[in-house]
């Protein structure tokens, strides 16, 4: 323990158990679909069964007299709209005038037990005015009228955005080669193995309280106070642990809404847990996009010039995807260094279940063409891609041509880190055929340099409590969604007070009880929370250690903390327990509570649309992945995955282990596997446009039998921003996995796969076809906006 | 005759009487017992966060095995024992080694699926002393975990296993299979509830009675696909009779000619006698559903059910199986050949019922394999299956079987390609003279699961690769 720079060791760095495990072996966490209260109430949704059309009448008669049916909702209960984004506030929790897509919640009933509500939601008709349905970004873009909303950038395009950062032809013309490669990246969703589910109820005292299974309360709080007209001190949200978020519950849903305001009608506790189908409509996941991506390269390789035009399908609302579609461009930039460069994007609205954040949010996509291309440019050029990765990896203290500022990096250690665990130089291109390897590398950020409303108050705060028992307590309003932010909470404050995690009770995920913490994305949590975590503690610590200085008669400075003991450094025999301390604290100036909060660094990224990529920190990963390919089935097996991951520091390794495991899984089953896809019903049922499986049956996730071997690498290089150096762990590691496995691919049967998923018909399909590859081969038409032209730092100022 | 079920929970015998019969195990917990820690995560038996174990008698010994509660009517707890995560330990109390693993091994993120594996690898625990690696993921299959890419979870089992210290609920075995013979039914459990009512006989003439009695009855076996009927597409079955009470159906036995399949005998019971004689139907048994689902669904469901892409009718159509169907007192054996005759239509007749499949022990100089071609290894649908039963002569096809499923509106052989392949040697280039004529045999559908041309190309690919291995 060094006395002043906070660390005593205790926790950081150290493979402590989980302090929330035993409730989950044991099934006894609540999660929010186990909460249950008397009297309560349950709430179905009539969903809509057509994708795009007016609502020309709701008849909720025959529901009304159906007994044990206690309230009927519809969309004029719910006039004003809510969004996650204060630009797409673009939802109703009950469609007003038209229904966007099959699934899209026309109306709610509440009844006394789930059948009878489900038996009355079946008796509720809606009477359509069918409009024509927009089922991809192609239609969107030929097809501006129906509108499916009255905002964004015409027609039925969301937002389109364009940023030069240098003149990027005028550098492709100079290149030395320019390669020029169409992707498309499908669409997938979270999966997460918890249904979300709500309760709301009204305190006697009149608290309307939504227990939810959110990702953000605090963005929940906001809507549900503007939708329902409350005053925000009316209203709490309780986020019980979650079983799995993965993005899939960050925005305010629909359903929440509705069972507050059922609740507030019946004055009795309202719950709906949706249903598994429910889920995939209520979706949010990851983009489909169509991409293009121009690179031009000198001689020696390096990238002169590098264009990137992305096509999403972003669904019937806005969601997150204004921010999506920056994301799909803003990282682009953060892991090779490229001299200029452009970026286009363009949402488009389709009558589809909305898409917003997935882990990764709008990165997966682009990393995989740029990961790639940039295997193709290596095979074009005749250099090894994993060498011309660690060439052209950014460096330390630099800004990208985005003006995006990196501080630390370990790109360039996790890159040579899986080319030696893996063998690659020895074993490349000598599996024999039907095997190979393929590498990819990968940036991401910890936490969102901006809040998601403008404001200049903290994205994270924290309140301890030292009572006289020596228990502490740490309040914050961040949310465990499965990924242990509790445990890094708790963590975090026993180790700059000298305890055990499992000393320190947290209490989270409540807008009432706790100080604000902007929630579970963007990977932001342990950098921010952890940082607010560290302040609260330190200026605990200050108090104690003033107290046991007083007590122990030394300078302050000389007071060490660790094992649940304040001594002096200099005769460690001398000392209090902690309980002592906190006594003396409390005798001394009064009950021991302090608070730490913390806010970003202010972007050097001041232009419009610089909002989206800045952060305090970046995290980097490279992976190298091997794949065996049946070619007579198409069917890829993934026989091993090396990842390595620039941690900064772990602060507890198995947890961090844990985050990068989960990540290569998903990350494999969207290469492999999973698909959110659509279909249109036979002519004689309506041909909607509907969700081609939305079932486990049918939506097929990996099982323990598809999991490869996963040697998993922690780089640290300790980040000054984070808490005691830590950086996220929770996305990144699933960036480079999709375009590795695509690599790999190449590697054992020489065909290139260039769009996700890479499925056995699509690995055939390619071995057959003379081009050798399967992939898009258009990219349309798109109504650029007039450019925001920034020259890169090294060309002049933002 | 004591009415309504009766099952053992937490060492207390249960009664429940006049109950909807298609309540399914996981809804009575959460919703009537306040039960909580089975999840439900997707309500058709996929997720396995639901999974509970039964403990029963079975020839006079306990045995333990995980099934889906989310699909299980209750009446199927009738004379068992039920185990779910509360049973294991209370607050306070030193927990299992296989919760004590997963603490210990950060097998747990969010925890949701966390009581169903927990459940999954209690059963292997209980069951099983020292099981492999390959057959603990094989166990874990049909869990889904989305937080942790399983190492963990797999790591955790193997460590509660080197721990030792053997079967936990050994200490109360001779007590629970004492309640268990005391609860132990002779006659026919009726349920009748909610306007819907089951029968369970214990016998296959009061079975064959049953269904003459009520014809318009659904047969129930393991459930594994009537739940989701009543879970998912919230159909309204009236009358079920349940064969999965049934000893004398729940056998699985080797003679000296035939490997024999009662209708009752689940997936799991099959697989002790089709490993030995059919080591490649036993790998793609393995792969049928879950460890869940193969406890509870049974072969003979599957072949009367019929679907096209059932994965085991290929097989047993290559092998030249056949059916002994019954109806009353009348029986009659067919070849599967003539059971299929449409799409999910069979030959089976009212009140019949399939009482056992009939699958002839390999004669000498066959070669038999059969494969599945699915998105994921475990708990997938086909896009295809093929299973090819060759017998040579000399080098040459004296009997060529070869069979399909995926590729039509039902299982079925490929009949012309056979023909084509007889008296051929057993060759790439005779395989390779064959394929137009395979091509020819089937106008398979593109849906979701592949394309018209996909399903084509690995059904040619399938038989070239059964004559590259099958020399």
């Amino acid at each position: 323990m060094t006395p002043g720079d906070g660390r005593t060791g205790s926790a950081v760095g150290r493979p402590l158990r989980r302090i929330d495990a035993r409730g989950k072996v044991t099934g006894e966490t609540l999660f929010a679909d186990d909460l249950s209260l008397p009297g309560m109430l349950h709430l179905k949704l009539v969903r809509a069964s057509l994708p795009h059309a007016r609502i020309l009448g709701v008849e909720t008669a025959a529901a009304r007299g159906m007994e044990g049916v206690r309230a009927i909702l519809t969309g004029a209960d719910f006039l004003v709209p809510f969004g996650i984004l204060p630009v797409s506030q673009d939802e109703h929790a009950l469609c007003v005038g038209k229904v966007r897509f099959v699934g899209d919640p026309v109306a709610a009933v509440v009844a006394d037990d789930e059948l009878s509500a489900e038996e009355a939601a079946a008796l509720v008709e809606v009477r359509y005015e069918p409009l024509a349905t927009i089922a991809s970004p192609e239609e969107a873009l030929s097809t501006p009228e129906p509108r499916i909303h009255d905002y964004g950038d015409g027609g039925n395009v969301h937002k389109a955005v364009a940023l030069d950062f240098g003149d990027v032809p005028a550098a492709l013309a100079g290149a030395d080669r320019v390669f020029e490669d169409l992707f498309f990246y499908q669409g997938n969703t979270h999966l997460a193995m918890e249904q979300h589910a709500t309760l709301a109820y009204v305190d006697p005292d009149g608290l309307l309280t939504i227990a939810s299974s959110t990702q953000t309360p605090h963005y929940l709080h906001r809507a549900a106070a503007r939708v329902l007209g409350l005053p925000p001190a009316r209203i709490r949200v309780l986020a019980p642990p979650q079983g799995g978020g993965f993005g899939g519950k960050t925005d305010p849903f629909n359903h929440e809404i509705v069972a507050a305001r059922a609740a507030l009608l019946t004055g009795r506790p309202v719950k709906i847990a949706l249903t598994r189908e429910e889920v995939f409509l209520c979706h949010r996941g990851r983009h489909p996009v169509l991409m293009r991506m121009r690179t031009g390269i000198d001689r020696s390789g390096r990238i002169l010039g590098h264009s990137v035009e992305t096509l999403l399908d972003g669904g019937a609302y806005g969601s997150y995807g204004v921010a999506s579609t920056f994301y799909t461009g803003a990282l682009e930039t953060v892991t090779y260094r490229m001299d200029r460069y452009r970026f286009r994007g363009c949402r488009t609205f389709t009558n589809k279940p909305p898409c917003g954040p997935k882990r990764g949010h709008g990165t997966p996509q682009p990393r995989f063409g740029l990961e790639v291309q940039i295997d193709k440019i290596c095979e074009q050029i005749g250099r090894d891609p994993a060498e011309w990765r660690i060439e052209n990896a950014t460096q330390p203290d630099t800004l990208t041509a985005n003006w995006l500022e990196i501080r630390t990096t370990g790109l360039v250690r996790c890159l040579e880190a899986v080319v030696a665990a893996s063998g690659w130089r020895e074993r490349r291109g000598k599996l024999g055929r039907g095997r190979g390897l393929g590498i990819a590398s990968s940036a991401y950020m910890c936490g969102a340099g901006l809040p998601i409303y403008f404001n200049d108050m903290p994205h994270s705060g924290v309140q301890l409590l030292l009572d006289r028992g020596g228990g502490v307590t740490a309040f914050c309003g961040s949310t465990e969604v499965g990924q242990g932010s509790d445990n890094v909470l708790a963590l975090l404050v026993a180790e700059v007070l000298g305890l055990l995690p499992s000393d320190v009770k947290v209490v989270t995920g409540d807008t009432s009880l706790a100080p604000v913490d902007l929630g579970s994305y963007s990977s932001r949590v342990t950098l921010m929370m952890g940082n607010a975590a560290v302040d609260a503690a330190s200026r605990a610590r200050e108090r104690l250690a003033a107290a046991a200085a007083t007590r122990l008669e030394i300078p302050a400075e000389r007071v060490g903390f660790g094992g649940g003991k304040l001594f002096d450094v200099s005769d460690p025999s001398r000392s209090i327990v902690f309980a002592q301390a906190v006594q003396l604290a409390e005798a001394a100036g009064g009950t021991v509570g302090t608070t730490g909060s913390y806010r970003p660094p202010t972007p050097k990224a001041r232009f419009k649309g610089g909002g989206v990529g800045p952060s305090p920190a970046y995290s980097y990963s490279a992976a190298v992945v091997e794949v065996a390919v049946d070619e007579a089935t198409g069917v890829v097996r993934v026989v091993k995955v090396w990842i390595a991951h620039d941690i900064g520091r772990a602060l507890n390794p198995v947890a961090v282990r844990g985050q990068v495991e989960g990540s290569v899984y998903m990350g494999l089953g969207e290469v492999l596997m999973e698909e959110q896809a659509f279909c249109r019903l036979p002519p004689r049922l309506s041909s909607a446009l509907v969700h081609r499986g939305p079932s486990m049956l049918d939506y097929k996730s990996p099982t323990s039998l598809d999991m490869p071997a996963v040697e998993t690498i922690l780089v640290e290089n300790p980040e000054p921003n984070g808490p005691f150096g830590a950086k996220e762990v929770g996305q990144g590691p699933l960036l480079p996995i999709p375009p590795a496995v695509a690599n790999a691919v190449h590697d054992a049967v020489g065909v290139r796969v260039d769009e996700s998923p890479v499925t056995p018909e699509k690995v055939l399909a390619a071995l057959r076809d003379p081009s050798r590859r399967f992939g898009p081969t258009t990219f349309p038409e798109v109504p650029w906006p007039e450019p925001v032209r920034v020259a890169p730092p090294w060309e002049g100022k933002p | 005759m004591p009415a309504g079920i009766r099952f053992l929970l937490d060492g207390k015998v249960r009664e429940l009487d006049g109950i909807d019969p298609t309540w399914t195990v996981l809804d009575w917990l959460r919703g009537e017992e306040r039960r909580c820690g089975s999840k439900e995560g997707c309500r058709e038996g996929d997720c396995g966060a639901c999974t509970v174990v039964l403990a029963e008698l079975h020839r006079g010994e306990l045995r333990y095995r995980a099934v889906n509660a989310c699909i299980l009517f209750v009446p199927a707890l009738d004379g068992k024992a039920l185990l779910t995560v509360e049973s294991l330990s209370s607050p306070g109390e030193a927990l299992h080694p296989v919760q004590a693993a997963m603490v210990e091994c950060h097998a747990s993120q969010c925890g949701f699926c966390t009581p169903g594996f927990v459940m999954s690898l209690l059963a292997l625990y209980e069951s099983e002393p020292a099981p492999s690696r390959e057959r603990v993921n094989e166990v874990l299959a049909g869990n889904l975990c989305r937080c942790t890419g399983y190492r963990p979870i797999v790591e955790a089992a193997g460590r509660a296993f080197e721990r030792g210290g053997g079967p936990r609920l050994a200490a109360h075995q001779a007590a629970l299979a004492a309640q268990l013979f005391a609860i132990a039914r002779t006659g026919t459990l009726v349920v009748e509830g909610a306007g819907r009512r089951l029968f369970a006989p214990r016998t296959a003439d009061a079975l064959a009675d049953l269904l003459l009695e009520h014809p318009e009855a659904h047969i129930l076996a393991g459930g594994t696909d009537v739940g989701l009927q009543v879970t998912k597409q919230h159909r309204e079955l009236h009358t079920l009779v349940s064969l999965g009470a049934v000893e004398e159906l729940s056998e699985a036995v080797r003679t000296r000619t035939h490997v024999e399949i009662g209708a009752a005998a689940t997936y799991t019971d099959a697989l002790a006698v089709l490993s030995g004689p059919f080591p490649s139907l036993a790998a793609l048994v393995r792969r049928i559903g879950s460890q869940q689902i193969r406890n509870t669904g049974t072969l003979v469901g599957n072949v009367a059910n019929a679907s096209p892409i059932g994965d085991t009718m290929p097989a047993l159509l290559a092998l030249g199986a056949s059916a002994v169907l019954r109806r009353g007192a009348d029986r009659r054996e067919i070849p599967l050949d003539d059971f299929f005759l449409a799409y999910r239509s069979t030959a089976l007749q009212r009140s019949e019922f399939i009482e056992r499949i009939r699958l002839p022990l390999p004669r000498p100089g066959l070669r038999f394999a059969t494969y599945k071609v699915s998105k994921r290894r475990d708990q997938d649908i086909s896009a295809v299956c093929g299973a090819f039963a060759v017998t040579l002569e000399r080098g040459r096809v004296r009997e060529a079987r070869l069979a399909f499923g995926g590729m039509a509106a039902t299982p079925r052989r490929a009949v012309a390609c056979e023909a084509a392949l007889l008296g051929k040697p057993w060759t790439e280039e005779t395989v390779a003279s064959v394929l137009p004529v395979l091509d020819g045999e089937f106008q398979p559908l593109s849906d979701m699961r592949a394309s018209a041309a996909y399903r084509t190309l690995v059904a040619r690919n399938l038989l070239r690769r059964f004559q590259a291995e099958a020399t």
